[in-house]
């Protein structure tokens, strides 16, 4: 069984009328980059900012590497986080920066700096001052920043805003590596699911403050993948047979009453001759599949948040 | 908290002010001690400038050597001495300073925002608050004391013991000023977690102050209060310091220091329960 990092428990936040998160129950396993998607306004900074003891929940709890949030001591050291825009002082040069919380930290070997500056590749400029960055080169700075010290847990809320498409690909790269490599746990929110995709094993969508969906990134993968879907009243016996007469074995049963295909190897008039052939009677049959912004709209219905 | 105590003097002592605070205060010392005058920043201590003009207008010179001169040979040799006391007396100059480093050390933190690196993944609200309190005070209570300790250095150096009181006698002197000096640093705090805004901390500690006395002033010509009066000729900050440095008196010196430490654990705990209930943005 998997260490559990995070976990919140109907967590709740209020501010006067105005419900910004409704029980939202959450499970990020160690190793998990945990995807958090939702547009503006969704709640998931503010799910970020309780976890970091930004601001208190108005309700329910959470446990940060399972101990509950009134009891947590030096578990706040395990954490790196970036949470909305990257602030630091401006007359500071990023070396500077990084160095003031490398001893907050009691960080005592400065050459970590250096290496989280490598990472996000900052070194070349690390005396520069903080003001004169632009947006990319401060989000990088953040970054640099929760990557210090080793983290177990780093949290990081729209890491990729401003980051030019080479640089956003790097940083894919460092953290699925960093993940790969050192068990880190990742929680990153964003608006754009596609970016998330390409890195996340496992996502949760939140649209109002509510959860609508924690998914998997395979059951993600088969929610949106080209399919075709047959709606039957044996599945059991079209499963037998899809195997072995069609040999086909990339499908799932969804359930009790729907199979879907993904290979395109045979035409879906051909499955639909054979099942009816063997007596499988088929109510329904189509074609499906979505993108992932399609999805996304799926599940939050269009509506807006302003 | 010694490392989050240990990272604000590594940022403090990389950032100019504090540099200028100090160039400001030896010029200070240099220049009272060349006049013979306690210098002022605030304008409610006249008393220096009064004498001068007295003295021009007797002499009926603009030469301010001639004046300083005159005025030098009137005094008697304990009111030469006295002369490095009433420097320590003028001591509310340094609430100019206090402010600085208060802005330097945690209105800038909060006003950048970069509250939230040091609360997210370093430290809590409780160790932050103390950190930055012990700090901002310890820092205050160094630069109050230094101060004392420039001018009598210099002060030995351009005008020899016949102008001075002993170190000990100066240093007494300081230390009875500290409860409202720190009473004041711990206001300062206080805004800060009011208004979470360096903008609006230094318009209000820099303004503030005098807005203050001119208020207090215009409600004793108004009202003819006896309460304001007292308090405007005894317990005012500015007359208040100077008092305790220079004629101390045992019931004067025991309300002020119940003053200063009434303001400071007001200050001190409206702070705290502020910054406990805010949210961090």
């Amino acid at each position: 069984m998997k260490e559990v990092i995070v976990k919140t428990n109907q967590l709740t936040k209020k501010y006067d009328d105005f419900v910004a998160l409704d029980n939202i129950n959450m499970t990020v396993n160690k190793g998990d980059i945990y995807g958090l998607i939702g547009r503006n306004g969704a709640g998931k900074t503010t799910i970020m900012k309780i976890i970091t003891g930004l601001t208190e929940s108005s309700g329910g709890d959470y446990e940060l590497f399972s101990k509950p949030s009134n009891k947590l001591g030096d578990e706040k050291g395990r954490i790196g986080c970036l949470i909305e825009n990257p602030a630091f002082f401006n007359n500071l040069s990023a070396y500077n920066n990084l160095k003031y919380y490398a001893i907050q930290k009691g960080i005592s070997d400065m050459s970590k700096i250096g290496e989280v500056l490598e990472m996000v590749k900052l070194k070349d400029i690390k005396d520069k001052k903080f003001r004169t960055f632009s947006l990319g080169m401060k989000q990088r700075l953040g970054i640099a920043f929760a990557l210090m010290d080793d983290p177990d847990l780093v949290i990081l809320d729209e890491p990729i805003n401003g980051i030019d498409p080479i640089g956003i690909s790097e940083l894919r790269d460092t953290f699925t590596r960093l993940t790969r490599e050192r068990g880190i746990t990742f929680i990153i929110s964003s608006h754009i699911l596609s970016e998330l995709y390409l890195i996340a094993n496992r996502f949760m969508f939140i649209d109002k403050g509510k959860v609508l969906k924690e998914i998997t990134h395979e059951e993600l993968d088969a929610e949106c993948m080209r399919c075709t879907v047959f709606r039957t009243n044996n599945v059991k016996k079209a499963t037998a047979l899809i195997e072995e007469r069609l040999n086909i074995h990339d499908y799932k049963v969804i359930d009790n009453t729907e199979i879907r295909i993904y290979s395109d190897d045979i035409a879906p008039a051909v499955i639909n001759t054979e099942l009816v052939k063997n007596g499988i009677s088929v109510s329904a049959l189509f074609e499906s599949g979505i993108t992932l912004e399609e999805y996304f709209k799926s599940l939050v219905g269009g509506s807006t948040n302003d | 908290m010694i490392n989050m105590m240990k990272a604000d003097l590594f940022r403090i002592i990389r950032s100019k002010s504090i540099y200028v605070i100090f160039a400001i205060m030896l010029t200070m010392a240099i220049i009272s001690a060349v006049i013979k005058m306690p210098g002022t920043i605030a304008t409610a201590n006249s008393d220096s400038m009064e004498e001068i003009n007295e003295i021009a207008d007797e002499e009926n010179t603009n030469s301010l050597d001639a004046v300083l001169s005159k005025l030098d040979s009137k005094r008697s040799d304990e009111q030469k001495k006295n002369f490095s006391l009433k420097v320590i007396g003028s001591n509310m100059n340094l609430y100019y300073f206090i402010v600085f480093i208060v802005y330097g050390v945690l209105a800038a933190d909060i006003s950048n925002k970069t509250i939230k690196n040091t609360l997210s993944s370093i430290s809590d609200k409780r160790k932050y608050f103390l950190s930055k309190l012990i700090f901002i005070l310890s820092a205050a209570t160094l630069l109050i004391f230094l101060n004392t300790l420039f001018f009598y250095g210099i002060n030995m150096i351009v005008n020899g013991e016949k102008y001075s009181v002993s170190l000990l006698r100066m240093l007494e002197a300081t230390l009875l000023q500290l409860p409202i000096l720190l009473g004041l640093t711990a206001f300062l705090t206080l805004i800060v977690y009011i208004f979470k805004s360096g903008a609006w901390y230094n318009s209000i500690a820099l303004l503030g102050i005098i807005l203050f006395q001119t208020i207090l002033s215009l409600s004793n010509s108004l009202l003819k209060c006896s309460a304001i009066t007292t308090y405007l000729k005894k317990y005012e900050a500015q007359v208040a310091l100077y008092k305790l440095a220079v004629h101390p008196e045992t019931y004067h010196t025991i309300v002020c220091i119940i003053m200063g430490i009434v303001m400071f654990l007001a200050s001190v705990i409206a702070s705290y329960y502020i910054f406990k209930k805010s949210e961090i943005k």
